[in-house]
């Protein structure tokens, strides 16, 4: 009998276990099925799916359920990607689902996820990001007119910026002819054109409820709007096809409110006022810093005290003034000395000297010239003697001495020639020793001479 | 020139508060600006606090504009 060697049952289940977990087609499977025993738990989910014929566990970890967009519910047609694993506690296989959705809207998915990669592609959820007005007057609302939506805005909108005009575009939000009436109060938004924002949304609802906001020709209506688009459709985890090409996406009717009222009524007031007590304070400074200027201005020493303009001049005048009369001062001591010394050679004792002096030299030079005037007599007498000696020889009388006279007439005239002569006229004649007096018989003229 | 909004008011009134608070305005101008600036927030504030409560409208498939009223719609 040949031995056999026996696993245990762990180690079994660890085998099976791995034959599962290597498996290339266990670790993603696409399985369609019907829930069952579904009871909704806190944590993960254990369920079951089925058709007809057969049976599998499932499980779902809180993860991946979170992420659903659905409620499940027993008896629902479901699609599910997962992968089968064993475990091993319970000797079961079970099929570990990571996503879930309802079957019959698989075509609408695949729908939505070829118009979404579509649009994006073509840049159309980053066409549109205009601001929204800070202070809008005028806002439009695409909605149903009956549901939450409106009344949650209408709500918001009063508490936070009264002074906003809203105006309700009613829309049909699902159903058949839905898309096109969207469409409609798109265009009539448009054409009216004033608005400042338009939203458009609808509340929660399943995928089917929603589908209108994923339609192509409402994203395109949204893409053509003058003014932004605020889009809240569904809950905060939809996210529809107008959600990506509206300028804002609000998560919910009320944060679409705010959105188009960025300025709280009560922020905007509040925020002028402060402006206006900014620019009061403002000038107020300004005024303050230029009134003390002036009043430094107006203290200084300059305009309070001018004299203290020229009192440094005033006190140089005086130290010169000071300074010209102690100069003056010496000069005339100096002069004064010279004078006092030019007094002292003038004093009468040595003018006595030097009269004495003179006299001296003038007694000296007059016996000079009484001296050389004697002897110069004494040269011109004898000069004049040998003179007169000379003369003596040529005398007149000297010759009459030797037998010669010279007649005159009555009136002492020396008669020369014998014309000088009148017969009868008496005539002088002029001896050595006297006269003699003759009378003129003849005048008897040398025929020598005629 | 149309009619400022009230965003150009604002504006308007911000750079006067910017201006004055730079102090680098002449005093004359400034108190010119001031004196804008003071008009244009009373203005605002005017506006603002003056805005009676808008009552949302409908406009109905025909073209008419109605009050909305909830309770009927």
């Amino acid at each position: 009998m040949p031995t056999h060697e026996y696993l245990s049952v762990t180690t079994l289940s660890a085998y099976l276990q791995r034959k599962f977990d290597q498996d290339p087609y266990l670790n993603r499977v696409y399985l369609t099925g019907e829930l069952s025993n579904f009871r909704l738990r806190p944590g993960h989910q254990y369920f079951s799916l089925k058709d007809d014929h057969a049976k599998i566990s499932a499980v779902m970890f809180k993860s991946a359920f979170n992420k659903l967009k659905f409620t499940p519910e027993s008896g629902m047609k479901v699609l599910v990607v997962g992968r089968v694993t064993m475990y091993a506690a319970s000797g079961q296989y079970q099929i570990v689902i990571e996503h879930m959705e309802p079957d019959g809207v698989g075509a609408f998915y695949q729908a939505y996820e070829q118009l979404k990669a579509k649009l994006e592609k073509a840049g159309a959820f980053a066409q549109n990001q205009r601001p929204l007005r800070q202070f809008p007057t005028q806002v439009a609302v695409i909605t149903s007119p009956s549901g939450a939506v409106i009344q949650d805005i209408r709500t918001t909108v009063a508490r936070r910026y009264p002074g906003l005009q809203l105006t309700l575009y009613p829309a049909v939000v699902q159903g058949d002819g839905s898309a096109k009436d969207l469409v409609r109060q798109l265009h009539r938004v448009a054409e009216h054109g004033d608005y400042d924002a338009v939203i458009i949304g609808r509340g929660g609802g399943s995928i089917e409820d929603l589908w209108p906001f994923n339609d192509e020709t409402v994203a395109q209506a949204v893409l053509a709007m003058p003014m932004p688009v605020v889009s809240s459709v569904g809950h905060e985890t939809d996210t529809t096809i107008v959600d990506f090409v509206a300028d804002h996406r609000a998560a919910t009717p009320t944060a679409a409110a705010e959105l188009v009222t960025p300025v709280t009524l009560v922020d905007a007031i509040n925020g002028i006022a402060q402006y206006r007590s900014r620019i009061t304070a403002a000038m107020q400074n300004r005024l303050t810093a230029l009134q003390e200027r002036l009043a430094r201005s107006q203290k200084s020493v300059v305009l309070t005290q001018p004299n203290r303009l020229y009192d440094q001049y005033v006190q140089q005048v005086d130290q010169l003034t000071t300074r010209l009369q102690q100069v003056m001062q010496s000069q005339l001591e100096a002069l004064g000395h010279r004078v006092s010394l030019c007094r002292a050679a003038l004093a009468p004792r040595n003018l006595q000297l030097r009269l004495n002096a003179q006299t001296q030299v003038v007694q000296q030079l007059r016996q000079r010239l009484t001296h050389a005037t004697a002897v110069e007599l004494v040269n011109k007498r004898q000069a004049m003697q040998s003179a007169v000696a000379g003369l003596d020889h040529l005398s007149p009388l000297k010759i009459l001495g030797r037998g010669y006279t010279y007649v005159t007439d009555d009136n002492g005239k020396m008669l020369k020639t014998t014309s000088d002569y009148q017969v009868d006229a008496t005539v002088t004649i002029h001896t050595q020793d006297g006269e003699v007096a003759a009378q003129v018989q003849q005048l008897k003229e040398n025929n020598a001479n005629g | 020139m149309a009619e400022p909004t009230f965003e150009d008011n604002l504006a308007q009134l911000e750079k006067i508060v910017a201006q004055l608070e730079q102090g680098d305005v002449p005093l004359e101008q400034a108190l010119a600006q001031f004196k804008t600036g003071v008009q244009l927030s009373q203005k605002l504030e005017t506006t603002l606090k003056d805005a009676e409560q808008a009552v949302t409208k409908e406009v109905t498939d025909d073209g008419s504009v109605k009050a909305f009223d909830p309770d009927h719609a």
